[in-house]
């Protein structure tokens, strides 16, 4: 006859093992990093959908800019090639403050909302984080940067003449793996060692605005 | 059999820098803890803010690495193999304002369980299943950033179950939760350990009530130092062959409690003041001290308001470990 606590243990071991049977099965390895990327860069591709204020914010005001220098080149009558270059800048301008504000100082945000500790305590790689991060934000400023570069033309009314759109494409690639990777990296300093990114981020922002504007104006 | 969680010896001091010149303060968080809890436990810690709750479990998610000892997760070092610790566990923290308020809560919770490798099709059932049960499944395509405080948290609950972890580490998950929010987390968490007898949580409170409900052991903690660790019926009992009084009485009039705890047999007394009346509650080694409790009252003209007698709490077996209550001890008093 058995007693009461056997039964007892044994259901207690049937529903552990019935349990455990019914766990859910979890990628690992190279699945876990690329559904790590694709998770992470979802908030960012959605996140513009979501918020309409981005095209005030990233495109009437960088167009009020642009406006601004080519008014300036027309008036000193520098070459017509010089509007192209502006309207190219304007472009390419979005994405190093995308890098800046949304790359370089994110973790740090990431920290104050409680989502790092998160990140690191999953076990992903941070490295995925990162890429994921970076991919949104890459996919998410192209749109940007297309509609101040169609616009840019429209307006100004710019030809660009593509030589060869193979070179244009390797171009444009490098640039952005060597822009977000250098977004990554700055994400790990500025964790490490910034209370206050935005102040280095400030600072990173008005170097690249002077190159810019003496490139356009010696150039 | 290997402990869900254990600790041994485990320590961690933080530095806290001043000025340039200064030298770099210490600041002792743990202190030699050595705990051991058992697959299928759902296990409180119990201490005011400032204890040593929350980096205990910084500690054991990884976190954060110890300065001393060692601490094991599912038996795995969680300073020397994190990677093997962080997929078995998950940890909801009270308060907190994790992902992106843009995101539906449908979509935040998908992109946890993408961090943690659960298939989506899994994760999205997973989803309904979870929000149905806590009472969130009309919220699944609302933003998350137009949830109220409760609905948000409990959203961060379903988001540490989500994953299916073995241990999972609820850090005040009630913190700020209204009383009906509270008690539905509280009957989650509850279902959730009984009807899954493998997996183990850790949760730190610093209500006695939510400790003394839902934990089928507590150890409680104060100055980075676990003072005792036992069910909370054992702890509780430890004090039944004490008389607890509660006295409502007119207010103090600068009476200290130094003048109570002068008298022979009376083991604690603690003040809370309140409007227009004051409250004493007193731990007596006998029935018949509370005579001379009485006696010095009427002395200083202070009137009895009401009288009780009560049975023990945890809050009373703080007062008696630490000396203080928990209140006064997160007050600095």
């Amino acid at each position: 006859m058995y007693s009461w606590s056997w039964w007892g243990a044994a259901w207690r071991r049937w529903k552990v093992a019935v349990n455990t049977a019914e766990r859910i099965p979890k990628n690992t390895g190279w699945k876990l990093f690329v559904q790590t990327v694709l998770a992470r860069a979802y908030p960012r591709v959605i996140g513009q959908q979501r918020e309409k204020s981005w095209m005030f914010f990233d495109i009437v005001l960088p167009m009020m800019g642009v406006s601004a220098y080519v008014f300036v080149y027309r008036a000193i009558e520098a070459p017509a090639d010089y509007v192209g270059f502006v309207v190219m800048g304007g472009a390419m301008t979005a994405f190093w403050l995308n890098v800046l504000w949304g790359m370089s100082s994110q973790l740090y945000w990431e920290k104050e909302t409680g989502n790092l500790g998160l990140y690191i305590m999953a076990p992903n790689s941070l490295m995925a984080i990162l890429l994921g991060m970076a991919l949104g934000g890459l996919l998410a400023t192209t749109l940007r940067a297309l509609v101040i570069t169609i616009l840019g033309s429209w307006l100004f009314g710019v030809h660009f003449v593509v030589s060869s759109y193979l070179q244009l494409f390797a171009v444009f690639t490098l640039t952005m793996v060597a822009l977000y990777g250098l977004g990554m990296m700055f994400a790990s300093v500025f964790l490490l060692l910034s209370r206050e990114a935005w102040h280095w981020s400030n600072l990173a922002q008005e170097p690249v605005y002077l190159v810019v504007c003496k490139a356009c104006f010696d150039g | 059999m290997t402990h869900a969680i254990q600790t041994q010896a485990l320590g961690r001091i933080y530095k806290i820098r001043g000025g340039k010149k200064e030298e770099p303060k210490e600041l002792r968080a743990l202190t030699d803890i050595n705990l051991e809890v058992p697959r299928g436990e759902l296990f409180g810690l119990l201490g005011p803010n400032g204890a040593g709750k929350t980096t205990l479990i910084k500690i054991l998610t990884t976190l954060l690495s110890p300065t001393s000892g060692k601490a094991f997760v599912s038996g795995f070092d969680v300073a020397a193999q994190p990677e093997l610790v962080r997929p078995r566990i998950n940890m909801v923290s009270g308060g907190e304002s994790s992902g992106y308020g843009l995101l539906t809560v449908r979509e935040n919770l998908w992109m946890f369980a993408q961090f943690y490798g659960v298939p989506s099709k899994i994760a999205n059932e997973r989803i309904k299943t979870l929000l149905d049960i806590v009472g969130l499944g009309d919220r699944l395509n609302t933003k998350s950033s137009d949830l109220s405080t409760g609905l948000r948290q409990k959203m961060n609950i379903v988001r540490g179950f989500l994953t299916d972890p073995d241990v999972l580490f609820l850090d005040e998950p009630t913190l700020g939760l209204d009383v009906g929010a509270s008690r539905d987390v509280r009957t989650f968490v509850r279902k959730w350990v009984d009807e899954n007898p493998d997996r183990t949580i850790l949760l730190t409170t610093h209500y006695m009530v939510e400790a003394d409900e839902l934990c089928d052991r507590v150890a409680i903690i104060n100055g980075g130092k676990v003072l005792a660790c036992d069910k909370p019926s054992n702890l509780k009992r430890h004090l039944q062959r004490d008389a607890l009084f509660q006295l409502e009485v007119t207010p103090l009039n600068g009476l200290g409690t130094d003048s109570f705890e002068g008298i022979a047999g009376v083991r604690n007394v603690v003040h809370r003041p309140k409007d227009g009346s004051s409250t004493l509650e007193f731990i007596l080694a006998e029935e018949n001290v509370l005579g001379t409790v009485i006696h010095t009252l009427s002395q200083n003209n202070i009137r009895i308001l009401n009288l009780q007698k009560r049975e023990p709490t945890l809050e009373d077996v703080f007062v008696e470990l630490v000396g203080r209550s928990m209140a006064e001890v997160e007050g600095g008093s």
